[in-house]
């Protein structure tokens, strides 16, 4: 058995230079097995730029990904192929195969990656289904059913090849609070079941609060804080407090001073 | 995954070591297809020697038990590691199979009328 807070992916002094600009500025974080983190930041933190470098969409300028063992940094694509079968990833829209049944969407991965019969498939999609409270749903077309339910078809799809790890990129987006809540408790409910590993990125502070073992928060590029909610939420930091209350005035300036706006301005 | 498959009469015991995951389970499968095409009536499967089992090794079982639900034969699984059975009740499946703790149970549940 595996120890439950070992962890599976450490990210070690990831730099990412676009053009000129560190987008990621020395990231350096632990995400444990078998545990919910969430990487919350606000627009253009790096939140999402670092989600890339995990799942080996982009590769760092330089630093050190190490996903279940293997440094994922400068990995050819067939070895980052086969690092990405233990991944299971929500991509923000769903992305189902419209032509598809829920139930062949469902089945793409194995059918891709496995060598198993289409009956072995069609029982695993049934359970997977299952799993997401979709029990029944395996003819239905995508434009049948709600924007909730295609989520959850494509979590059921994610976690089809039954991965170690699960990446939810804003789980919650273009979903009403009630359904957003629901995914919430799906990604609580198989973590705590299958002990996968989840990592979330969001701005949604709710749904963070609620589900996160561990959050971690970025900023400008950086880590700026990484506890548990309760800590994030006791934090004296005055950058997380404004962060998490959604303050326009603060230390995290909304806009910038009229000086820099004359000088960009004068200087361009 | 080694599967070691013994007979002694009408009984059929397959003993399972290693990890029953999508790679092992076709092998799984075809044990367990020329067994229901000869129509065994009493299938008992050892799995403590099964420490992972994934998605595609209870579809295995979930198909088998089908197959034998056909012709009236029985599949039993004995000797469960914690794993193996976590996949069982996390499928919600653990109450449709017949499970018990021992091989020497499972034999004796076997020996009587279902």
């Amino acid at each position: 058995m595996n120890d439950p807070v070992r962890p599976i992916i450490e990210v070690k002094n990831l730099v990412k230079v676009f053009g000129d600009r560190a987008v990621l500025d020395g990231i350096n974080i632990l995400i444990p097995q078998g545990k919910i983190t969430v990487i919350m930041g606000g627009s253009g933190c790096g939140k999402t730029t670092l989600l890339r470098h995990l799942i080996g969409l982009h590769q760092p300028t330089t630093g050190e990904i190490w996903v279940d063992g293997s440094n994922i940094a400068g990995l050819k694509e067939k070895e980052m192929n086969e690092v990405r079968r233990k991944f299971g990833m929500l991509f923000q829209g769903a992305a189902l195969f419209n032509s598809m049944t829920v139930g062949e969407n469902v089945a793409v991965p194995l059918k891709e990656h496995t060598t198993l019969s289409a009956e072995i498939i069609r029982i695993i999609v049934r359970v997977k289904l299952e799993l997401v409270g979709l029990t029944g749903f395996d003819d239905f077309m995508p434009h049948q059913i709600s924007g909730g339910m295609k989520k959850r078809v494509a979590l059921a799809r994610a976690i089809s090849l039954d991965p170690k790890i699960v990446f939810y990129d804003e789980p919650g987006a273009g979903l009403d609070p009630i359904t957003a809540s629901m995914i919430d408790r799906l990604i609580l409910d198989l973590s705590k079941k299958l002990n996968i590993t989840s990592v979330v990125v969001t701005h949604e502070m709710k749904s963070a609060f609620r589900i996160a073992d561990q959050i971690i928060i970025l900023y400008k590029g950086k880590v700026l804080q990484v506890g548990t909610p309760q800590e994030i939420q006791n934090s004296k930091d005055s950058y997380v407090q404004q962060f998490i209350k959604g303050e326009a005035e603060g230390v995290i300036p909304f806009k910038q001073t009229s000086e820099a706006y004359l000088k960009g301005l004068l200087e361009t | 995954m080694k599967i070691q498959v013994t007979s002694e009469g009408d009984l059929h015991i397959l003993e399972l070591v290693g990890e029953l995951d999508y790679h092992s389970s076709p092998e799984l499968r075809e044990k367990l297809n020329e067994l229901a095409s000869k129509q065994a009536s009493k299938v008992l499967v050892d799995l403590k020697g099964v420490d992972y089992m994934d998605s595609s090794g209870i579809a295995t079982f979930v198909e088998a038990f089908q197959k034998a639900k056909r012709y009236q034969g029985r599949l039993v699984l004995a000797e469960l590691t914690d794993t193996v059975r976590g996949v069982f009740e996390i499928a919600k499946l653990e109450s449709i199979f017949e499970i018990s703790p021992t091989v020497i149970e499972a034999r004796e549940r076997l020996a009587v009328k279902a």
